[in-house]
């Protein structure tokens, strides 16, 4: 049982303390059904327990292996849980890690779009005089009028796409805006993550010590009374 | 720190192949190719076409630098975002069984306390310690377990937090992939205008001076030199170079599916240098596909160049004039190198 304690206080400590981006190695999900399992198979031998138990005398050998049963079953179901907590923290942890690169990212990319609208502007203007003296070369020649306006189109394309870089920026601050609110969120799920985990710890230890206390007194149960003369004969 | 590192290092990997620089470069060549030709159109000679046509590959050549650039950049973004469309962990599991355990434990112990309790007899006595320990170890249980299942219900509000503000995030990400796709396709519009643009320029010049006007021998001297085309391959170069792509509807190919294919080729003194920018449907590995290539044309109707790749890797790539005049077929192979396309034989049209 210690063993289960330390092995639940090293998963959250390890939990908050391993490197960021590694992908969980197992999605919670599928050990959160595990774990349900579990808990199901010993609340029907935990539920059952008192009855069968006092269908026995108190020295009967039986009493022990059904307290037994029962505890081994608690420890099985706090194992599962404790596998599961550690895998949904670490998807937190992992899911947190992604936000933040994803929000740097984000931001150096909002950086970009400044740039963009800058290229545009150069095309824009570039455009503009090559449309000036097109229109000077059209006067000289009017067959260039369908090249002019070809040119016309494209300029109005380019400042389209300046307008166009105009609503970008606003929608990418809008959504760097929304991932450091997600960014938030999961910074306070991995918090109460790891607040779960380490009251789970202490669940995990109640649980053990009342075993042990059920155990307990039915050994004392048993040396009170002692042995009936039929258990003493098969001892 | 190693954060900031990791960071960098993606960023590196995802614009390393194509990166904004590449079309910057590109537009100055293109924007100091010719300035003055919009100026001179007016009073085109002999030379304004190909002129025309020269300024027209370097535009093209920018503009497929740039979709490229673009297209690099949405794909990145798409891939960066993706996470925003997967649901969280499920709640974790509860067992309200723990708790009916414990009020019946608890329920037992007391009663064999109040039976044991008016009782003198030592043995029970030790009975009745036993059962006192065990019921301080069920009020420690029952307390472990409230504040666990506090816990849970605290995780399970943040879990609900984060869902609404990753939903938030999940449709501002959409609206701004949808804008950035549509820059996209802009980008492939403008380029089409460009090519129409300077192919008029082109056509308008080529019509007056195949006009029954005295071609002045001193202006034609004056224009630079060029090779002429018949001199150095059986077709003309047109059916080489310029900007070709890979048709979005019924195109043919054969190999890995191309999503789409920029080849842009052009010739200086009878030698060529180009530039593939493809994106293939791919299973697994690397879909992108980016290489240069060069080589001297030479007089046969299969142009093969050396192939060298932004890696380093190298192949090489068949030109083969189409059956019809703006049709050019391309086979090309490289290297074998894993997760990344090795060959590809497909029909491009020119743009």
């Amino acid at each position: 049982m210690a063993k289960l304690i330390c092995f639940i206080l090293l998963a959250a400590a390890g939990v908050s303390a391993q490197e960021p981006a590694a992908a969980p190695a197992q999605r919670s999900d599928a050990l959160a059904e595990t774990a349900r399992k579990a808990a199901a198979d010993w609340e029907i031998l935990a539920k059952g327990l008192e009855a069968k138990v006092a269908r026995m005398l108190p020295c009967d050998p039986r009493v022990k292996t059904t307290i037994e049963e029962v505890s081994r079953a608690s420890e099985t179901r706090l194992v599962s849980q404790g596998q599961y907590l550690q895998a949904a923290a670490a998807e937190a942890k992992h899911d947190l890690e992604t936000a933040r690169s994803t929000l740097e990212a984000e931001q150096a990319s909002a950086r970009e779009i400044e740039v963009e609208r800058a290229e545009a502007d150069q095309e824009r203007i570039a455009v503009e005089g090559q449309l000036a003296d097109l229109i000077e070369s059209a006067k000289k020649r009017p067959s260039l009028e369908d090249a002019r306006n070809k040119l016309a189109l494209i300029a109005t394309m380019i400042r389209q796409r300046a307008a166009e870089l105009e609503q970008q920026t606003a929608r990418r601050t809008a959504l760097n805006s929304a991932l450091a609110d997600v960014a938030t969120a999961l910074q306070a799920r991995q918090k109460a993550m790891d607040a779960q985990l380490a009251a789970f710890a202490i669940e995990t230890s109640r649980w053990a010590d009342y075993y042990a206390a059920r155990l307990a007194r039915a050994q004392t149960e048993c040396a009170i009374t002692g042995p009936s003369p039929a258990q003493k004969k098969k001892q | 720190m190693r954060r900031g590192l990791l960071f960098t290092v993606l960023v590196l990997c995802a614009f390393g192949e194509v990166s904004r620089e590449g079309y910057r470069g590109a537009y100055k060549v293109w924007r100091q190719t010719d300035p003055n030709l919009e100026r001179e159109a007016g009073s085109a000679g002999p030379a304004f076409g190909a002129d025309a046509d020269r300024v027209a590959n370097e535009a093209a050549k920018y503009a497929s630098e740039r979709r490229a650039y673009l297209s690099q950049a949405v794909a990145e973004k798409e891939r960066r975002l993706a996470w925003l469309e997967q649901a969280p962990a499920p709640p974790p599991p509860s067992s309200p069984g723990a708790a009916q355990v414990i009020v019946s434990e608890t329920s037992a112990v007391r009663h064999s306390l109040e039976v044991y309790g008016t009782d003198l007899d030592p043995g029970l006595q030790q009975a009745r310690a036993m059962l006192e320990r065990e019921n301080l170890a069920l009020v420690s249980v029952r307390d472990a377990v409230a504040e666990g299942r506090k816990a849970v219900e605290a995780e399970t509000s943040a879990s609900a937090i984060e869902e609404q503000a990753r939903l938030q995030a999940l449709s501002q990400s959409r609206e701004a992939m949808t804008v950035m796709k549509k820059s996209l396709e802009e980008a492939s519009q403008e380029a089409s205008a460009w090519a129409e643009y300077y192919r008029q320029l082109s056509d308008e010049a080529r019509q007056v001076t195949a006009a029954p006007v005295p071609a002045a021998p001193s202006v034609v001297a004056a224009a630079p030199p060029r090779q002429p085309a018949a001199s150095i391959t059986p077709l003309p170069l047109a059916r080489y170079t310029g900007a070709w792509t890979f048709p979005p509807v019924n195109g043919l190919f054969h190999g890995p599916q191309p999503e789409f294919v920029d080849l842009v080729v052009h010739e200086q003194n009878g030698r060529a240098d180009g530039t593939l920018f493809g994106r293939f449907k791919v299973s697994s590995g690397d879909p992108v596909l980016r290489f240069d290539f060069s080589g001297d044309f030479r007089n046969t109707r299969n142009q093969v160049f050396n192939v060298e790749t932004s890696d380093g890797i190298k192949g090489t790539i068949e030109l083969i004039p189409g059956p019809a005049f703006n049709l050019l077929e391309i086979n090309f192979q490289i290297e074998p190198k894993p997760g990344k396309v090795q060959q590809g034989n497909m029909l491009l049209v020119k743009k």
